[in-house]
């Protein structure tokens, strides 16, 4: 019971810091110049997803070197998926990186593995601008620099709704 | 120390040794298989196989030779659809790693009745299809394709390098038998075993190492530091078995642990300059190792051991193993390069200075960088292979 307790409480949280790294993305692929330069090595159209064994799956396509979210229907060039959310739940939590995740078999990979390393390097962008250095001098192999704006990325973070990602 | 969570899979069945080769029916057979694909680049080798299947209620339903270098995907995609009309049931693949690779291609394809190789491309994405019983038959001690996970695809319209994972790739048997690496060159004896002490070097010391693994790369890299000198100069039968043997472990670690910065970067140049794998690897190991030195000396320094023996081990004092390590195994290279004819230089390779910056930017996104100990950036990249031009 207990045990069933907890992963739901994973499941909700979870949900909620999948939507909160979709919208980082987004907003960094406006900001950083790390993200814009990463996005230039996909082809404009692209649409990767991420499923992390909550309801919802993270789905974001390439234009004009931009981030936008994308429907479900949108199939995936590369699809990325937790086998569990017990393995997903550190990684949005923070407490792990993406590299272990991979380190540790925790993921599938649909695509291009070229793409996920790409996928992967922004994911640690946005995770050096989400979590504090002290946090990721423990759990980050590799921290990322920063090349934009914190100020900006945080505006459009809090401020943006939803819609102006799509 | 035991990492916090790993997973190692070692499917594959091993027939090791003299007069393996005609085993490969009752293996076939005990699978069920009538009508298998037979892929080849030997020059003769397909003869012994298919006589041992007479009386036995087996054919060949195809036999492919001539397979291309790095796996094409036109010719994956063309045997896959010359396998089904032919009604095969099972592969046999004899060869060295682009044969073995060609035929996980191939299985993948059949397994899953797909028409296009690269559908399926990706990291343990592939759920297991139909049974097809896979064996592997290596004509070189190298590459380790026989026991892995991993085949490596070249998609030529784009000039890349496809990495494809997936536990199913595992081939059900590996077939070690003396005949098969008799007529190996020394040039291909050395540069092939080269790519399988890189193989186990690199298994014993990226992010994904267990002790399951190193137990596979340090045996593999006792057997290749004591016989892959002999293969290439005064090669016996059993100096030829124990690399094939050392070859299949050092696969099995890798399979498990995956590969490094000497793999990343070896893939970008066969992918844009179609250098021979084992050669750049060759060329590039110990100038990741002294890349990686800060980040893995501990880890070299304890290879020391089942390379050099405990004698240089012992006689080494301990803060100078990881560098000993180095310069033996430099030292190995400059052995294989005089009986060999091992090329020691990128410029050796066919590989031209202006490529150079295409080939830093197609490694930096190759899947086995992710796993190196120690972040390399496109810059470090540049630098390595400055120095091994």
């Amino acid at each position: 019971m207990r045990q069933d307790k907890f992963r739901r409480i994973k499941y909700i949280t979870g949900k909620k810091l999948l939507s909160i790294i979709q919208k980082s993305l987004c907003a960094l692929s406006r900001t950083d110049k790390g993200v814009i330069l990463e996005l230039g090595g996909f082809p404009d159209g692209f649409t990767f997803s991420l499923d992390a064994g909550v309801s919802d799956v993270m789905r974001l396509t390439v234009r004009e070197n931009r981030l936008v979210t994308s429907g479900a229907d949108d199939c995936a060039d590369l699809a990325v998926a937790f086998k569990d959310i017990t393995g997903a739940f550190p990684v949005l939590l923070g407490t792990k990186s993406i590299e272990s995740a991979f380190i540790e078999h925790r993921v599938t990979v649909s695509g291009g593995i070229d793409y996920a390393v790409s996928f992967v390097r922004i994911i640690n962008i946005a995770r050096a601008y989400l979590l504090p250095k002290r946090v990721l001098i423990k759990t980050d192999m590799r921290i990322p620099d920063k090349k934009g704006s914190v100020f900006a990325f945080y505006k459009n973070l809090i401020f943006l709704k939803e819609e102006a990602f799509r | 120390m035991i990492p916090e969570y790993y997973e190692f899979q070692n499917k594959t069945k091993i027939l090791s040794g003299k007069n393996a080769l005609e085993n490969i029916a009752f293996e076939l057979l005990a699978r069920g298989a009538k009508a298998p694909a037979i892929l080849t680049n030997s020059r003769g080798l397909e003869n012994i196989v298919t006589s041992s299947f007479e009386g036995k209620g087996l054919a060949a339903g195809l036999i492919r030779k001539n397979i291309p270098a790095d796996a094409p995907v036109k010719t994956i995609n063309q045997i896959a659809a010359d396998f089904k009309n032919n009604g095969c049931d099972s592969i046999v693949a004899i060869g060295g790693g682009s044969v073995i690779d060609t035929a996980k291609g191939l299985y993948l394809m059949a397994a899953h009745e797909s028409d296009d190789v690269l559908k399926l491309s990706g990291s343990e994405c592939v759920k297991a299809g139909k049974n097809i019983p896979f064996i592997a038959v290596p004509t070189t001690s190298g590459a380790g394709s026989e026991a892995t996970l991993a085949a490596v695809i070249a998609d030529e319209e784009n000039g890349k390098k496809l990495a494809f994972l997936s536990y199913s790739l595992v081939p059900d048997v590996a077939v070690l038998d003396v005949k098969t690496t008799k007529s190996l060159p020394p040039k291909l004896a050395a540069s092939t075993g080269m790519d399988a002490l890189t193989h186990a070097i690199e298994a014993y010391t990226c992010l994904q190492k267990n002790p399951l693994s190193d137990a596979y790369a340090t045996a593999a890299i006792s057997l290749i530091g004591e016989n892959l000198p002999l293969v290439v100069q005064n090669p016996t039968d059993d100096a030829r078995l124990a690399m094939a043997n050392a070859s299949l472990m050092a696969g099995v670690a890798f399979s498990n642990s995956m590969v490094g910065i000497v793999h990343a970067v070896a893939h970008a140049c066969g992918g844009i300059c179609k250098t021979p794998h084992a050669n750049a690897v060759a060329v590039l190991l110990t100038r990741c190792m002294e890349f990686n030195l800060d980040v893995c000396g501990e880890l070299y320094a304890e290879l020391l051991l089942p390379f050099s023996g405990p004698e240089i081990y012992a006689s080494t004092p301990a803060p100078k193993r990881a560098v000993r390590f180095i310069t033996e195994t430099q030292a190995l290279l400059q052995v294989l390069h005089r009986r060999g004819r091992l090329p020691l230089k990128l410029s050796e390779c066919g590989i031209t200075a202006e490529k150079l910056p295409r080939i830093a930017a197609a490694a930096i996104n190759d899947g086995a960088i992710l796993l190196n100990r120690k972040e390399a950036t496109e810059e470090d990249i540049m630098e390595i292979l400055i120095k091994a031009m």
